[in-house]
């Protein structure tokens, strides 16, 4: 569908112009979004929706978040009771119990009470696989420019979900134009990111082992120095990557698959319709994602 | 409650209704006549063409009898033997009286001649009442010489756009593949080509039809209750009947258009025994943007076209035989190539149909038409880029055998009956794909058979003078058949628990379709009459779009085990009156529409989902309805011309996966919808044409909440009810002027010393169009976006309305000799 969104835009002699709805006053609805990965501590952020149209401004971060909940964890043998930590205005609910980092092959679920409203989910964490080899697939067209390369066996037992994220952890050796004229020196990525399509079942694949390859992600909505113009997308000779693969879970893969899809469409005609597919159940909405991860690290040269 | 309509029959009920069916035959043949009556017969043509006219009225003066031609020209009259006063006429010809003395059955063909500019007043004697003495409700026929004149989208002439200025028929909007006919999906119109079903009608995503307007002598609509000899689907019927070629001359027609150009060859294989029709059509976007793209360009190689030949071969064998030989073929092709990230793809979809016809009269009163179809409509999606490359494929092909009979048994009855079985093969989902070396797992193809038969019977009958029913019963059937392979699939791990695989032709699952029809006329006065109608329909095939907007990616899809057919139930009433010896037409038409088993992908589906799994795993089913009252008024003829069309209506639709089962509108639910067109001939060599549109928004869902995503950095979208809103209106104003060159030119004759007219070889006309005069940005989608950063309280949220089509003008050449 992303294809043919291209179609027309190529075909069509379009113009645009912005436009005003009358939406009425809706209820903010709870939101859950939580994660458990291998050898990490559980990360919850429970927040408030707010209506589409909503003006931000610089007190959102101080009104989103939902507080003083009741979040309990269960690996299925022992609960974990989470406490509320904020980190740099971000509040997350956590354990610092080792018993409570993730652990490959356990089933967590999570309750969370605020108020008269409940949510609960469950997510669990599958063996890790490791990547056979990566390599930089250098652009002709673009001198210093490429993508990742990567071989990859997959397991001969159907139903193995992957998600795949990359992160440069070697710095900017110059500066962009404004806003980023202040980045030398600083780190390329701040965190993992995943392209667009980071996510795959094996439909197609299973059992078999073959080389893809996977272009640079953007911070979600948020655009980088080098995500305009033609290193958009691309690795440079030089970067310093940390490739994180991960293995998740079906409803995991449906769910970012669909909000990967959602976040290029913006409401497109050509893009399948409806709500995400959230696993989250209870008075409100969210996605529980727990995540089997390896690491790897490729010098791009 | 027990309800006959939708209950299932067993196979024993089936072959006793069978049974009784033949034995209703049998007796019609076998029935005698106790008074001398005589049957007058034959074939109604242009007299300059020799083409068999469609629906030529044939009158008995002072017995108030009346019958009119078939798609073949024939018609077939019993009347009391002795002198009879028969009326031949057809819109926009010269009548035909003929005294007849019947002593004998007789056959008699008729040619008519075009008429002249001075002869109006017989044209307008000519005109037919069928509008209230028909018992067909909802049936428009469209004469493609009025079709031409009508402001046509980039010049090109275009039925499908056409009829969306009818009452009842709605568009979908621009880019938008199909038309909506009193709140029935897009699937549920039968489009034939000479009989073939044609699955895609439209060029480039809806912007044109695949009917090249040249090859084609007659276009006609049913939205209301189908007669049964019509079935299959659920909405309407849009039958398409091709040129059959000229008998007489070797004739060229021609255009050049801003986008496309058309030529048309037709001419006699033998006069008046055999001719042939080709014509084709190509756009040339492609071929002239070329020029203009450097070799340096990224996207050098890209571009788009399409094509379509229509051919068709006639012949009549014998007075009692005659042979037509149909076939279309057309594609769109989409090429995109980006160089600089060595990414391309190839989109190329389109129709193929054949269709083999053989009219033969058993006698002067029983005609029947046997027909073989082949239908294919494909559409691929092919591409690659660094080493890995696919090809996404779906399609369906239909093999067609039908028998069609129609026996003219008196003045009070004419009866039609016949059978009709398709075997039908269904490609869902296809795909190969590889990287490198490496071919990737797409497993076989999941391919479905099925087996559509019916047999039908329908008796026009004249009561008395005022009364005329159409009673129709047909009974159709569907099996679905192997091989097949059914996938289980474990909704948690989205893995195939099992699969169940079924033999070649093994019965999966069989459905009885019974499908009684009914329609009746009473004629309130000469030019007045009110009209009733209920059908119920059985549709076997089902079109699932993953989009909000139709698209040639929408797969066709066919009942299974678990996808039942789509039943539909319509009830119209209507009034209808003509005026001024029937040069203005008018009729209010009430109908309700109750539909079961439809389908939609569930939410989040997504293309890739149907490999290695059955289409029918992401469905789920619900049921609608759609009630509206239409307003039409028509001045058929004069220097100025046209009709205005109203309707009212509401289209819903409930799915139980769908916003916890509550109703909500059809996307294409619209409660006002308004054309007007018009056209004015200046003088013998200038006409002009207008239309104006207006319909209501369509309905859309809208974001009413957000949140903020801290794992993705991303603002995720909280939509609201199915289709809640509504877009702003659509409306626009075509108009078109259209010069005839002159057809002759004058010379001095050197021996008279006087000037004279000499017809010209070539005959031409200039048409100058201008598509959304006061360039109304009229909403195609809605998009929604927000800048700045929200995590530094600076963002602002909006939405944006894209339009396509401004202020168009165009011309195009059209020529003949």
């Amino acid at each position: 569908m992303k294809n043919l969104n291209y179609i027309f835009i190529f075909l069509i002699i379009s113009c645009t112009k912005t436009i005003e709805f009358n939406l009425p006053q809706t209820d903010q609805t709870m939101i859950l979004e939580a994660t458990v990965e291998s050898g990490l501590p559980p990360r919850i952020v429970i927040t408030n929706s707010q209506g589409y149209f909503d003006p931000i401004d610089s007190s959102l971060l101080n009104e989103i978040f939902i507080h003083d909940a009741d979040v309990v964890l269960s690996d299925g043998n022992q609960e974990f009771i989470l406490q509320e930590f904020n980190f740099n205005g971000i509040y997350v609910y956590s354990s610092l119990d080792f018993a409570a980092f993730g652990q490959y092959g356990k089933t967590y679920s999570l309750k969370v009470n605020k108020g008269n409203k409940t949510l609960t989910a469950r997510a669990k964490i599958p063996q890790p696989l490791e990547i056979d080899s990566l390599w930089f697939e250098k652009y002709e067209a673009y001198d210093s420019l490429g993508l990742i390369g990567a071989k990859f066996t997959d397991p001969d037992t159907l139903g193995n979900c992957y998600r795949w994220f990359a992160q440069r952890i070697n710095t900017y050796k110059y500066n962009y134009p404004y806003p980023f004229d202040n980045v030398k020196g600083t780190v390329k990525d701040n965190r993992p990111l995943a392209p667009i399509g980071s996510s795959t079942d094996d439909k197609l694949f299973n059992g078999l082992t073959f080389d893809f390859i996977f272009a640079r992600g953007e911070d979600g909505d948020f655009e980088g120095p080098d995500d305009e113009g033609v290193e958009e997308g691309f690795f440079k000779t030089g970067d310093t990557i940390l490739v994180k693969s991960t293995t998740t879970t079906y409803p995991v893969y449906l769910y970012v698959r669909a909000m990967e899809n959602a976040a290029v469409s913006n409401g497109s005609i050509f893009a399948s319709s409806g709500n995400l597919p959230y696993n989250v159940q209870g008075d409100g909405l969210g996605i529980f994602y727990g995540y089997g991860v390896s690491y790897d690290t490729l010098i791009c040269e | 409650m027990f309800n006959l309509f939708t209950f299932n029959l067993n196979k024993t009920l089936y072959f006793r209704i069978v049974k009784n069916y033949l034995f209703i035959i049998y007796l019609l043949f076998s029935l005698t006549f106790f008074s001398q009556q005589y049957t007058l017969s034959g074939y109604v043509k242009d007299a300059k063409t020799g083409e068999f006219l469609i629906g030529a009225t044939i009158f008995v003066d002072g017995e108030s009898k009346g019958t009119s031609s078939n798609v073949y020209g024939f018609y077939s009259i019993t009347l009391k033997a002795g002198e009879s006063n028969v009326k031949y006429s057809y819109i926009g010809y010269n009548g035909n009286n003929k005294k007849i003395n019947l002593t004998r059955d007789t056959r008699l063909n008729i040619d008519l001649k075009e008429a002249g500019d001075l002869l109006e007043e017989v044209i307008i004697d000519a005109l037919s009442d069928e509008n209230t003495t028909g018992t067909q409700m909802g049936k428009i026929d469209l004469s493609m010489d009025k079709i031409k004149t009508i402001p046509a989208f980039m010049g090109e002439v275009d039925v499908l756009k056409t009829i969306q200025f009818l009452p009842g028929v709605s568009s979908g909007g621009e880019g938008n593949t199909g038309f909506y006919v009193r709140g029935g999906g897009p699937d549920q119109n039968l489009i034939l080509l000479d009989e073939a079903t044609v699955y895609n009608a439209s060029h480039l995503f809806g912007f044109f039809s695949v009917f090249n307007a040249d090859a084609i002598k007659n276009v006609s609509l049913i939205k209301g209750g189908m007669p049964s000899n019509y079935g299959g689907r659920l909405s309407s019927v849009l039958d398409i009947s091709m040129k059959e070629g000229n008998y007489k001359n070797f004739q060229m027609d021609g255009g050049i258009g801003a986008i496309a150009s058309r030529l048309t060859l037709q001419g006699p294989i033998k006069e008046d025994t055999a001719s042939y029709i080709i014509s084709g059509r190509r756009t040339y976007i492609d071929v002239l943007t070329k020029p203009f793209i450097p070799d340096t360009s990224s996207f050098k190689g890209s571009g788009y076209f399409f094509y379509d030949l229509t051919a068709k071969l006639n012949w009549r064998l014998s007075d009692r035989d005659r042979l037509y030989l149909s076939s279309y073929f057309g594609r769109d092709v989409f090429t995109f190539n980006n160089q600089d990230l060595d990414f391309k793809f190839n989109v190329p979809w389109g129709n193929a149909t054949a269709s083999l016809r053989w009219n033969h009269l058993f006698s002067d009163k029983l005609f029947v038409n046997t027909t073989a179809v082949f239908t294919d409509y494909n559409f691929a999606f092919e591409g690659g880029a660094s080493g890995f490359n696919f090809k996404l494929a779906s399609g369906i092909r239909d093999l067609n055998l039908k028998q069609d009979f129609t026996f003219y048994k008196n003045s009070l009855h004419n009866l039609k009956f016949g059978w009709n079985y398709t075997f039908h093969r269904f490609i869902p989902s296809s795909l190969s794909a590889s990287s490198g070396d490496v071919e990737f797992d797409t497993q076989d193809d999941v391919k479905v058979y099925g087996n559509e038969s019916a047999l039908y019977f329908l008796d026009e009958w004249n009561v008395n003078e005022n009364l005329k029913i159409n009673v129709g019963f047909r009974l159709s059937m569907y099996q679905h058949i192997g091989p097949f392979t059914r996938y289980y699939k474990n909704p948690n791990s989205g893995v195939t628990d099992s699969t169940r695989k079924y033999s070649s032709f093994q019965n999966i699952k069989t459905y009885f379709g019974p499908e009684p029809r009914f329609s009746a006329r009473y004629l309130l006065s000469d030019q007045s009459s009110v009209k009733v109608g209920i059908s119920h329909n059985y549709q076997y095939i089902h079109l699932a779009s993953i989009s909000s907007v139709s698209l040639p990616t929408d797969l066709w899809f066919p009942s299974t085990e678990t996808v039942k057919p789509q039943i539909g139930t319509q009830y119209n009433i209507g009034y209808f009156k003509n005026f001024f010896d029937n040069e203005y037409e008018a009729s209010v038409e009430i109908y309700y529409k109750d539909l079961k088993n439809l389908i939609e992908y569930k939410e989040n589906s997504f293309p890739e989902d149907n490999l290695n799994n059955n289409v029918d795993n992401q469905l789920t089913f619900g049921k609608g309805y759609s009630y509206g009252a239409e307003f039409f008024i028509k001045k058929r003829m004069g220097d100025f011309n046209g009709w205005i069309g109203y309707t009212y209506s509401k289209t819903m639709r409930k799915f139980d996966e769908i916003d916890n089962g509550e109703w909500f509108p059809a996307k294409y639910d619209r409660r006002n919808d308004l054309s007007i067109v018009g056209q004015y001939q200046i003088n013998d060599r200038i006409n002009i044409g207008a239309v104006f549109v207006y319909a209501t928004g369509n309905s859309l869902s809208l974001p009413e909440r957000r949140w903020f995503s801290l794992q993705e950095n991303r603002i995720i979208t909280v939509w609201s009810k199915r289709n809640e809103y509504r877009l702003d209106p659509y409306h626009r104003v075509d108009i078109s002027l259209t010069i005839d060159a002159k057809p002759y030119k004058k010379i001095l004759n050197p021996a008279t010393n006087e000037i004279e007219k000499i017809d010209k070889k070539i005959i031409s006309s200039w048409n100058f169009s201008v598509y959304n005069i006061y360039n109304r940005a009229n909403p195609y989608f809605i998009f929604f976006d927000y800048s700045g950063d929200p995590l530094q309280g600076t963002a602002e949220f909006g939405a944006s309305q894209v339009s396509l089509f401004p202020i168009l003008p165009s011309i195009t050449w059209n020529f003949k000799f």
